[in-house]
């Protein structure tokens, strides 16, 4: 879609390690002094573990009652439902695309699962009903983006408001409430203390990174972000991927829709127009995905949703007004940007 | 065997412009089918009132878009801009300190967004997302939460006075895009801007400070969305730490609508501002036809990709060559 295009070059990613002063061919291995430093730099999700755990331990020392089981289990329950969108869109950033329909998805989603939620108190009908909205709007997306010349992030704008207004009708402008105990399992659970929906972000997590990892169709899809051209000459099946990558994104819109419906208990015709998706966006770049495609790991959704979510928790413990978290907030995208800015300038030159 | 295809409609602008006009057409046709009060001049007035901030945001946006950037935090801007006006003119300063302020608020975010933009190298999509959130919560944190509405009665002269019939926001926004289209077609700063959209690294070989025009153009989308605010506070003469949300999306809708790509390297002023009144169009005729507002939603977005569509076709079909 973007080859040949001015502004958006595909970019070429180097696999090599960087450049330095040259070595004699005897020295040459990973035990080369400074060698390990640079390859466990050059993961792009170290420098988010690593402010993860910095944060952690700074609000644990100076925010009195952070570190207690409440709240880090108060946590884990309000960033599962932006981690588990994030694993879709990192997906759809890594194949070099984006998607800003994923709020309107899960609106959707949890607008039409909700009332069979409300009506049947099964869970299992519940989830294939919004898992398969999810599906169906992700379809939708890659369709578009595989098959028509529109860049993606137009034609996610589009269907981010064919959705909307599609919840909207279907919620009749009632919000869902009461969501009943069995059918809120997902999001509301706990197994041995532990949040279910953090499992369920988990178990997602696990099963995509297997996929990435075990299977050619996985890994081809980072190719696909890096380098199209390149890609399609090696034989990847440059709209499959593309597909592939909407669908799961817009299946795990329709599983965070599910949590949401068990966490809430209901979904509220407020929650169409918010800005979901930026949060879900801004996950992925914390965590270390770059945002032109073809670099970044499975984990960084996960890291990236975590971080926010203990920044925000220890703004909160320690005093800040909430009507000052969206800076804070957008100070951290920034920073972790420019990281990846800075990074870039020196580790691949 | 070839249908005689005139002249004219072999231009790719003209096609561009004809689609759009025949989608407005379209929409006017079924809407003043559909109710009698659609096709009056006080409702043309309501519809245009109501979509001057878009159109004014769009605006900067296609000028944005056309340097190959995007630019997410305009809606934020509009929010923090107004409630900068409505926190001086609430300690007491003049209107005049705080239109100005106002102004000077949207300008400083937008350059904002360029300074990082340009100095870190950072991709737009991402900076913008970022102030947009910082933006945002200080236009929240500076309100602390709360509304402002005590404006003196001269503040009107922004959003509800009428310049002859026309509605005063009405002639602020076609001044503003006869500005933008003078600059962008007659002025070197134009080439440069469409310079850098097309091929940054061919522009700067070329003697383009590419920088300096990217700093340039999200300062002006900045001082447009600022504008904006002006308007939109007089008009609703009051003000939100929240307003302005989702305008950032309309407004990208609009200058994607009127067929400029994505990736930068063309403008129509006249295309985008068509388009603004054709995503505009559909709220008010629906309201007026009794037809569920949520279906405006699915409309715009409806609307949005068959002209993305249309165009790509009618494009593609036209012989880049005659």
């Amino acid at each position: 879609m973007t080859q040949g295009t001015p502004g958006v070059r595909p970019a070429v990613r180097a696999v090599a390690p960087p450049p330095g002063p040259p070595v004699p061919p005897a020295r040459v291995s990973t035990l080369e002094r400074g060698a390990g430093r640079r390859a466990l730099l050059s993961h792009p999700d170290v420098t988010a573990v690593a402010a993860l755990v910095l944060a952690t331990v700074a609000f644990g020392l100076f925010a009195n009652g952070f570190l207690t089981i409440d709240n880090l289990r108060s946590i884990l329950i309000s960033v599962a439902i932006v981690a588990c969108m994030a694993l879709g869109e990192n997906l759809v950033i890594l194949a070099g695309e984006i998607d800003v329909s994923v709020g309107s998805t899960l609106a959707l989603a949890g607008f039409v699962a909700g009332p069979i939620a409300v009506r049947t108190d099964n869970i299992w009908l519940t989830l294939a009903v919004g898992v398969g909205v999810g599906v169906g709007g992700g379809l939708v997306n890659g369709l578009v983006v595989a098959y028509t010349r529109v860049p993606s992030i137009v034609a996610t704008l589009g269907t981010l408001y064919a959705y909307q207004g599609l919840a909207l009708l279907v919620s009749d402008s009632k919000n869902v409430v009461s969501v009943p105990d069995r059918a809120s399992v997902l999001g509301a659970g706990k197994v041995h203390g532990v949040p279910v929906p953090a499992l369920v972000v988990l178990a997602a997590f696990v099963l995509l990174t297997l996929w990435r990892r075990n299977t050619n169709v996985g890994r081809d899809l980072i190719a696909v972000g890096a380098n199209r051209r390149a890609a399609q000459t090696m034989g990847v099946r440059i709209k499959a991927e593309l597909i592939l990558a909407f669908l799961l994104c817009g299946t795990l819109a329709g599983l965070a829709a599910v949590l949401y419906l068990g966490e809430v208990g209901g979904i509220q015709t407020s929650v169409v127009g918010t800005n979901l998706v930026l949060q879900v966006i801004a996950a992925c770049a914390i965590g270390g995905t770059s945002i032109q495609g073809g670099r970044g790991t499975d984990l960084a959704p996960l890291i990236g949703a975590l971080l926010v979510g203990v920044i925000t928790s220890g703004v909160v413990v320690l005093g800040v007004p909430g009507v000052w978290f969206p800076c804070v907030y957008g100070g951290f995208i920034l920073l972790a940007v420019a990281r990846d800015r800075l990074w870039q300038s020196r580790v691949v030159s | 065997m070839t249908i005689a295809v005139p002249a004219v409609l072999r231009r790719e602008p003209v096609v561009r412009a004809a689609s759009l006009i025949a989608l407005l057409a379209v929409e006017l046709a079924v809407f003043a089918a559909m109710s009698s009060s659609f096709l009056t001049e006080s409702n043309v007035y309501n519809v245009a009132v109501q979509d001057t901030e878009n159109g004014i945001l769009a605006l900067g946006m296609a000028i944005v878009i056309a340097s190959g950037g995007i630019d997410l935090s305009v809606g934020a801007i509009l929010a923090l801009s107004s409630i900068m006006l409505g926190y001086t003119v609430g300690h007491g300063l003049p209107l005049a300190v705080a239109v100005a302020v106002c102004l000077l608020a949207g300008l400083a975010c937008g350059l904002v967004n360029g300074l990082l933009v340009v100095l870190l190298r950072l991709h737009p999509l991402l900076v913008t997302l970022g102030t947009y959130a910082v933006y945002q919560g200080l236009a929240l944190g500076i309100s602390k939460g709360y509304g402002f509405s005590g404006f003196p009665k001269s503040f009107e002269y922004f959003g509800q006075t009428y310049i002859g019939a026309v509605p005063a926001q009405c002639v602020f926004w076609l001044i503003l895009a006869v500005v933008v289209y003078l600059v962008v077609r007659m002025t070197p700063a134009g080439r440069r801007l469409l310079a850098v959209g097309i091929n940054e690294v061919a522009a700067r070989y070329a003697g383009v400070r590419a920088g300096s025009v990217r700093l340039a153009v999200y300062g002006t989308s900045g001082l447009l969305a600022g504008i904006a605010s002006l308007i939109y506070s007089s008009r609703v003469f009051s003000v939100r730490g929240d307003s302005g949300a989702g305008l950032e999306l309309l407004a990208i809708a609009a200058v994607v609508v009127g067929g400029a790509s994505i990736r930068g390297g063309e403008i129509s002023v006249l295309r985008t501002t068509l388009a603004v009144v054709v995503i505009g169009v559909i709220p008010n005729g629906l309201v007026l036809a009794g037809i569920d507002t949520s279906l405006q939603y699915v409309a715009i977005g409806v609307v949005m990709i068959a002209a993305i569509a249309i165009n790509e076709l009618f494009v593609r079909r036209v012989p880049a060559v005659a």
